[in-house]
């Protein structure tokens, strides 16, 4: 009995084993699909795609490159939609690439981008926002661009919260930090305070650069035989999973993710900057790509899936910082780091110019024609996949949009009652208001001026200008206007027409400025799509894009999406579509910046002021016809200064422009019967702006109401009678410095 | 007059300064590799030491620079009467070498600031500032983190009484003991200032407050 129950206790652990066995298998693949972020659908696509079971290198490859941050899987069939071209610019690169390309003539070429860096800013502000920065300037820099230009848009939660105000510094240093060191002006941008962006903060940074080479440099690996030369900081562990990281919502776990935070190094990035344009002007380098979400694993799989070529890559040739293991080599996102491709006799040269920069470049591996990314770790091959399937057949979900079922509540201010101390009063507390108060004390730690191209800083005018050089670095006339923009509390309320907005106000902001609008780069983001209501937001927003393209005729040449913007199960962020714009002056001289500049100008009000409900209504027609109006009369010099009407409308704008010169105003206006006293002095009807003018000159539009509404006077002031009352302001400008220059 | 520029990997100002030099005052200039060792005097009569962050600002600004090949060039130029002007994080390498004196220390705001200041010129009588008017207010911009300078009681009163003390600021703007803003070595060859003139030498830019510092080298060269 004992025997048998030995000898049945004997055979039953081979059965137990076996099922044990497939259990335990069973197990490790849930918690590495768990791990990866894989869906089970996912991963039979994957196990079709691929027509074996991936192992585990293979999955987390897959992982990182299906992530919604590399892959734009609830985003891709809304992307598809936005004008990509137009008839009125030349692209020489659209979506798809590393960054926008617009050819302005006579050898000008601008690269453009925006990308966010908003999971790691939440955890870690400092490096998050860091290399949020030095990500997208090695966009830019891929192409063969010298980097001249940074913006960044910031939403935060209120500066009152400890906690969000920790975060919010800390990104600034961040931003200032990378962007200081590595010689590249930081030229404007905007923050926004609101409590949804407590616990997810936003960092949106853009970047723009000027081509140096004759042709943009390939990303696609051609040639085969040629090698792969890998150039820049050693990989480490720092990042690792960082893309896959990126597009999950935030929890109370989230700490633990720290090392998914890449750590940036910019003296490094300022030798890349050099050593990378010297390498591509030699002519040397066949195709080239930064290393930035899923690093390696990203680079090699869509410089091959470009070209329908294969890659093999030695792991055990790639310089490290300790000894890894092979997936960590394929998922760490340690900054800094560049891949190319060049012919192999031309090996040695290259090498030699990052040696000169003191950078490491070593060759990796090579092209092959095998069409298969083919990976080798300690003389064993532990990657073998068809490219594509991580770059092209990454899955698409179309997800259910639905308006939220309860309509938004805002309640509209009273009045402000018609006496000159409480019109006063409004008036100053707007200007120390946290969404209106000074950005001085943020833009005064970003070096705003190396490179002697800026020519409106930030404060000075509605967008930021600099003037744009020949590849031979000698001056051109033409300048370039840049900006960022997009009011979430708008797309809260009408997602579309919020999106529409966006288009226009940062159009009226290059328009202002003298510019004529070229192309948008934009930052979608939202929360959780899968959530209908978040969804709806982002596809009434894309929508709204759309239309404000399709007015202006300019398309869409670059983005970046993030979703799952949101903490844990609770509400997402406000939805927030950032809009970046750049816009070409024919002559950098004439730009326009918004401070008020010769005593006895006569100060116009151009545009119509209405009654507005929570989001204001936008007439293109009219919008289009102040932006034409703008440049044009800023083009033969008639204007002297001009400042769009935006947020807290005419009394703020007046303001800015006093502060912002050494002159003051004395404006006298009329209220009509049907308009609040409010919408007159606060409002925030769209297509406005406020121009100065020499008094010999008049202003007259068939489609635009113009009126002349007052004097700049020598007397730093600003002083605002109503017709038919008498003075409702008279504030010194220093009076008005002081409220706007509060301490956050 | 023939210009140099000496850059430092991390040197971010470098073409700034090659701009102003080249296109605006119309002069020979040359860019000069940190691990340069030739006999500077042979080729440069004036060396600028252009703004940035050499070595990454690591350790501290300037403090792997002064250990950079060139610096035993940089010095013997120095001794032989070659003029040298360090903007900047030039400024911060040239104390840290030994050329000029005192430090230069994080600003009291403890952050970087980026903005027009007004300076005072000090002393006009040197080959850098011969142009400018004594007590002349003059505006440029700093771009700098660690500006705030410093030197024990007892120098400071050498410096005074040197006249070594060329720009000061106008208000405290980082900290700086006496406001100062920019000195020179005793024999006035070298000089450090924080502020950035290069960015101020043409009215596009915000000012030309900055041409005359560039200019007032230039009258040295005619009467050299």
């Amino acid at each position: 009995m004992t025997a048998t129950i030995d000898s049945n206790k004997h055979s039953s652990p081979t059965l137990d084993a076996k099922s044990e066995d497939a259990n335990e298998k069973k197990a490790k693949l849930e918690a590495l699909l768990v791990k990866y972020k894989i869906s089970d659908s996912e991963y039979e696509l994957i196990k079709k795609l691929i027509e074996k079971e991936p192992n585990e290198i293979e999955l987390g490859m897959f992982g990182a490159m299906w992530s919604e941050h590399c892959a734009y899987k609830n985003s891709k069939p809304l992307l598809r939609l936005f004008p990509t071209t137009s008839s009125k610019v030349k692209i020489l690169a659209g979506p798809g690439e590393n960054a926008g390309i617009i050819d302005l003539g006579d050898g000008i070429r601008v690269a453009f981008k925006i990308e966010s860096h908003n999971r790691p800013t939440a955890i870690e502000p400092f490096q998050g926002a860091t290399t949020g920065v030095g990500g997208i300037l090695r966009d830019i820099l891929t192409l063969g661009a010298r980097p001249i230009a940074f913006l960044n848009s910031l939403h935060f939660g209120p500066h009152t919260d400890e906690h969000s105000y920790h975060l919010l510094t800390h990104a600034i240093s961040g931003i200032a930090h990378y962007g200081n060191c590595t010689g590249i002006p930081t030229v404007g941008g905007q923050l926004i305070f609101d409590e949804s962006y407590k616990a997810n903060p936003l960092v949106n940074a853009m970047c723009v650069g000027l081509l140096e080479t004759e042709n943009p440099i390939p990303s696609a690996a051609t040639g085969v035989g040629n090698s792969i030369i890998y150039v820049g900081s050693e990989t480490g562990r720092d990042g690792l999973g960082g893309a896959a990281f990126a597009s999950s919502g935030l929890t109370s776990k989230s700490n633990k993710d720290r090392p998914a935070v890449q750590v940036g190094d910019p003296f490094l990035g300022k030798l890349l900057i050099e050593a990378c344009l010297e390498a591509f002007k030699s002519g040397l380098v066949v195709a080239s790509q930064d290393m930035g979400a899923a690093g390696l694993t990203c680079a090699c799989c869509e410089m091959s899936a470009k070209s329908d070529v294969g890659v093999d890559l030695d792991l055990d040739l790639v310089p490290t910082r300790g000894e890894l293991q092979a997936h960590e080599y394929l998922l760490s996102e340690s900054q800094e780091r560049m891949l190319f491709i060049a012919e192999k006799e031309n090996e040695d040269a290259l090498i030699k110019i990052f040696e000169k920069w003191n950078l490491k470049a070593s060759v990796v591996g090579k092209v092959t024609d095998s069409g298969l990314v083919r990976i080798f770790h300690k003389g064993q091959q532990v990657v073998e996949l068809p490219p594509k399937a991580l770059t092209d057949y990454a899955p698409e979900y179309v997800r259910n949009a639905a308006p939220p079922k309860m309509s938004v509540n805002i309640t509209v201010k009273q009045d402000v009652p018609l006496n000159k101390e409480a019109i006063e009063k409004e008036l100053l507390a707007l200007l120390a208001s946290p969404n209106l108060c000074s950005r001085a004390w943020i833009y005064e730690q970003f070096d705003q001026q190396v490179g002697l191209n800026t020519l409106i800083k930030p404060g000075q005018g509605d967008a930021a200008v600099v003037r744009l050089r020949y590849p031979n670095q000698e001056l051109s006339d033409k300048g370039l206007a840049m900006v960022l923009d997009c009011n979430p509390f708008y797309i809260k309320v009408n997602p579309k027409l919020g999106a529409e907005i966006a288009v226009a106000e940062a159009a009226r902001n290059i328009a202002c400025v003298g510019a004529k609008p070229l192309a948008i780069t934009d930052n979608l983001n939202f929360g959780n799509p899968e959530y209908p209501e978040s969804f709806w937001y982002l596809e009434e927003s894309v929508k709204g894009i759309i239309e404000g393209c399709n007015q202006l005729e300019i398309p869409v040449v670059s983005g970046n999406v993030s979703l799952y913007n949101q903490f844990a199960e609770g509400e997402g962020i406000l939805p927030t579509p950032v809009i970046g714009m750049i816009g070409v002056l024919d002559s950098y001289y004439k730009a326009s910046s918004i401070a008020f500049s010769s005593v006895g100008d006569n100060i116009w009000l151009i545009g119509e002021t209405k009654d507005e409900k929570e989001c204001p209504v936008l007439d293109w027609e009219k919008e289009k016809a102040l932006h034409q109006f703008l440049q044009d009369k800023i083009s033969d010099g008639s204007i002297n200064s001009s400042h769009d009407l935006s947020e807290g409308g005419l009394l703020i704008a007046l303001a800015e422009s006093v502060m912002a010169g050494n002159l003051g105003a004395a404006v006298e206006l009329t209220k009509a019967d049907y308009l609040r006293l409010n919408s007159l002095l606060f409002g925030e009807s769209q297509s406005r702006a406020i121009v100065t003018t020499s008094p010999n000159i008049q202003l007259t539009h068939s489609k635009l109401k113009i009126e002349k509404i007052g004097q700049v006077i020598s007397d730093k002031k600003l002083k605002v009678d109503l017709k038919g009352f008498g003075c409702i302001i008279d504030t010194s400008k220093e009076t008005l410095i002081s409220a706007n220059q509060v301490k956050l | 007059m023939r210009f140099g520029v000496v850059r430092f990997p991390g040197s971010n100002c470098e073409r700034d300064c090659l701009e102003v030099v080249a296109r605006l005052l119309g002069l020979e200039v040359h860019l000069l590799d940190y691990r340069e060792t030739t006999d500077l005097k042979s080729t440069i009569d004036c060396l600028i030491i252009p703004g940035g962050f050499s070595y990454g600002d690591y350790l501290r600004a300037g403090a792997v620079a002064k250990a950079a090949p060139i610096m035993d060039s940089i010095k013997k130029f120095a001794s032989q009467d070659g003029l040298i002007i360090g903007i900047c994080n030039g400024f911060q390498i040239l104390t840290e070498a030994g050329l000029l004196p005192g430090v230069l220390l994080n600003n009291s705001s403890g952050r970087f600031q980026c903005q027009d200041v007004k300076l005072k010129i000090v002393n006009n009588d040197t080959p850098f500032t011969n142009l400018y008017q004594n007590q002349e207010i003059v505006t440029m911009p700093i771009a700098h983190a660690m500006g705030n300078y410093t030197v024990a009681e007892k120098e400071l009163e050498s410096l005074k009484a040197n006249k070594q003390i060329i720009f000061e600021y106008t208000e405290d703007v980082n900290g700086s003991i006496s406001q100062i803003a920019g000195v020179s070595n005793k024999n006035k060859n070298v000089i450090g200032l924080m502020p950035h003139p290069e960015r101020c030498c043409e009215k596009e830019l915000g000012g030309v407050d900055g041409l005359k510092l560039f200019q007032s080298i230039l009258r040295v060269g005619v009467t050299l």
